[in-house]
């Protein structure tokens, strides 16, 4: 069954088809809440809420395009909201959680590069305001436009330029190994 | 772009296939009410489901104690275990078809933790405002923090940290008076987090971000009165 076999039963009330597309993106989704999270537990809580919210939109799917990229869309603010609904803890949330690793099993050599790219990557982002992380991840990991990501985040394109431009220069500063000029 | 691309996607990579999603979305699709099948309700049945709603909402304090545990966690200076040393109130109202219920209260000679819930309407998200804590002799107790977990079913639970400094001397029982309204924000319409009135860019000028006005419905004045005794438990 494809996305929008999936789709059209979901409108014809048949759950089977939230489930495929539930088995289908999960993981997906769960890893896009996690990169504006940065907390695996709430951005599986916040996955699970962009299905929710998806499948009380759905009519507002257009069928002719893709379902992965308004899906996206979804999770990203629901992982922002997650964010704002912890907005009184004075900080981001301390994953105790270790992301659960892949089964692919690497080198040690390469598990410890990894794991010092991990780590660079999670120090970088965490210095990044939520709303300058989670422009880079609709931008670069959903690959959404700026005009949809205007759209997603309620604000002028203008102002997402900036907060991309702004999140680059601190990445650029933070990263410099792999954010180069050529990236802008 | 492709770079980025890259590392985030290896960065997210290592987060893997940790949960199944399905029962979950399965139980609470089943649970609560989807909106697909909402619509199919007549007028009449959302009565009889309204009244059911206000039953099970004076039953809701006894099942508040998870929920209640997991907000005391959000605030790194409030112990969970407050919420076993509080002294139990349950005392719920409903205004506007929102019911809001003080589960415990915990005081000691520093601070005062309330805890509670608010169901709402689904569609509706709540913030609380003019929060305003009295004793029965008309002291002003300030607000210090708060924090809250809100679902998407409209219930959220909450605690929020009153300085107990100004009672002096401490008597062995206050007598308090809560009392707070609720703004509601259709949450189609609820800024996003990403939209504050501004937002400095990296040059520290400040950019006007634009915000279209959104009406507020506000439920409330809620009022609660109720006497506690004082803890002899170090503040949490």
């Amino acid at each position: 069954m494809d996305d929008h076999q999936a789709i059209a039963q979901i409108k014809q009330g048949d759950m089977a088809g939230l489930e495929t597309l539930v088995k289908r993106y999960q993981d997906r989704a769960i890893r896009t809440a996690y990169l504006v999270c940065l907390d695996v537990d709430m951005a599986q809580d916040a996955a699970q809420d962009a299905f929710l919210r998806a499948f009380r939109r759905i009519d507002q799917f257009d069928d002719r395009r893709p379902f992965p990229p308004w899906f996206l869309r979804i999770v990203t603010n629901e992982a922002l909201m997650a964010l704002r609904r912890r907005k009184h803890s004075a900080e981001l949330p301390n994953d105790t959680t270790e992301p659960v690793l892949s089964d692919e099993r690497p080198s040690i050599e390469e598990m410890l590069s990894t794991a010092e790219t991990h780590k660079a990557v999670k120090d970088a982002l965490q210095q990044l305001s939520p709303k300058q992380r989670a422009a880079v991840v609709a931008r670069y990991y959903v690959g959404l436009g700026e005009r949809e990501m205007a759209d997603v985040f309620a604000c002028p394109a203008g102002t997402i330029k900036r907060r991309l431009h702004d999140a680059r220069q601190r990445l650029r500063q933070l990263l410099p190994h792999w954010v180069h000029e050529r990236s802008v | 772009m492709k770079e980025i691309q890259g590392k985030l996607d290896q960065f997210a990579g290592q987060v893997t296939g940790s949960r199944d999603l399905w029962p979950e979305i399965e139980r609470r699709l089943r649970k609560g009410t989807p909106l697909a099948s909402r619509r199919a309700i007549s007028s009449l049945r959302w009565v009889a489901v309204t009244a059911s709603l206000l039953v099970l909402a004076s039953t809701a304090a006894y099942a508040a104690g998870p929920i209640l545990q997991s907000v005391y966690r959000i605030n790194p200076n409030w112990n969970p275990a407050a919420a076993d040393s509080s002294h139990q109130v349950n005392l719920s109202q409903t205004v506007d078809g929102c019911t809001v219920t003080v589960d415990q209260v915990f005081v000691d000679s520093e601070r005062i933790l309330i805890g509670g819930n608010t169901d709402g309407p689904e569609e509706m998200s709540l913030s609380p405002t003019k929060l305003k804590l009295v004793t029965d002799d008309g002291v002003d107790l300030p607000f210090v923090d708060g924090a809250g977990d809100a679902r998407e079913d409209g219930t959220s639970a909450w605690v929020w940290a009153f300085d107990a400094t100004a009672m002096e001397p401490l008597p062995s029982q206050p007598s308090l008076r809560l009392s707070f309204q609720l703004n509601g924000i259709p949450r189609e319409k609820a800024p996003p987090p990403m939209a504050e009135p501004a937002e400095k860019s990296g040059d520290g000028s400040v950019i006007a971000v634009e915000l279209s006005p959104v009406e507020t419905s506000v439920y409330g004045p809620f009022v609660f009165t109720f006497t506690v005794p004082v803890s002899d438990t170090p503040s949490p």
